[in-house]
């Protein structure tokens, strides 16, 4: 029997497709992290609006020193799960590179710049963020981390035009809508695509 | 007779695997394609070396940190030799 005659072309496709969507998966995510930080965000943007409108106003940015433990959990998840997802490919390591840059300026300016930036540090932040959302869903192909990066960078630039007070709702919405809920659809199409 | 017009050297299970994957990534190396093919290190070597031979795929080998690394990269020939492949296919496909 020849190589021809060993499949069908029903075969051959089933075998192109099987194999495209492994190397997908390989890069796909799991939609954790983006359910996480958008609760996660939501949850200190909530507290630091909520403080601005008591008499502990002063404190209002104190929620913000929870960072760090978001971060740590970060890598402390990408490090578990490493062992356990087979080799990186160069999109995934890409898509890495890019959301640790992007924290870690995120971080200078909302530690170090936020007395130059002021009501500008929210709006900045959201769009630095939506640019690392439409990135990473453009590298996907995830139609939905897309249009949540679309829509990070929008609520981004309509945040200039709110007062600082309410700022902080803005972070919180846009943490909800870029973040929290595409995660949760990615975490659905995670699982449907792992149950087949 | 009906799969005649079908590259020979991609119509196996195997070597049409490799190129799928090297389609959707361009870049890999063995480990990667050994854990997306499951196929054995010998197998996987014998089709690798015959798309190389081929002019598909260049095979890179050197050292990433300390340790033997065979890098894998699809070549624009191999680029098209899969989309004609695929565009056969089709044509039998839509039969």
């Amino acid at each position: 029997m020849s190589l021809q005659e060993k499949m069908s072309p029903q075969e051959s496709l089933a075998i192109i497709q099987n194999m495209i969507q492994d190397a997908r998966d390989r890069f796909s995510e799991s939609g954790h992290i983006y359910v996480f930080w958008g609760g996660f965000i939501f949850i200190l943007a909530l507290a630091q609006y909520i403080l601005l409108q008591t008499p502990y106003a002063w404190a209002n940015y104190y929620p913000y020193f929870l960072t760090p433990l978001g971060s740590l959990y970060s890598a402390r998840y990408y490090r578990k799960k490493k062992p356990a997802s087979k080799s990186q490919n160069r999109i995934s390591r890409l898509i890495q590179q890019l959301w640790i840059v992007l924290s870690i300026n995120i971080l200078i300016l909302a530690f170090f710049f936020f007395w130059a930036l002021q009501t500008a540090l929210i709006p900045i932040i959201l769009i630095l963020s939506g640019i690392g959302v439409i990135i990473s869903g453009t590298s996907l192909q995830e139609r939905i981390i897309i249009f949540a990066g679309i829509a990070s960078n929008v609520l981004g630039f309509l945040a200039f035009w709110v007062e600082l007070d309410t700022q902080p709702l803005v972070l919180a919405i846009a943490s909800l809508i870029s973040y929290f809920l595409p995660g949760l659809r990615l975490r659905q199409q995670y699982k449907r695509r792992h149950e087949v | 007779m009906k799969f005649k017009s079908l590259n020979p050297l991609l119509h196996s299970p195997l070597r049409l695997a490799i190129m799928s994957y090297m389609i959707a990534n361009r870049k890999s190396d063995f480990k990667e394609l050994k854990e997306a093919t499951e196929a054995t290190s010998g197998n996987l070597s014998v089709q690798l070396q015959k798309l190389s031979d081929a002019g598909y795929i260049d095979i890179i080998k050197g050292y990433k940190n300390n340790y033997q690394h065979t890098g894998v990269e699809i070549k624009p020939a191999g680029v098209d030799a899969f989309e004609e492949y695929v565009q056969a296919l089709k044509g039998y496909i839509d039969q």
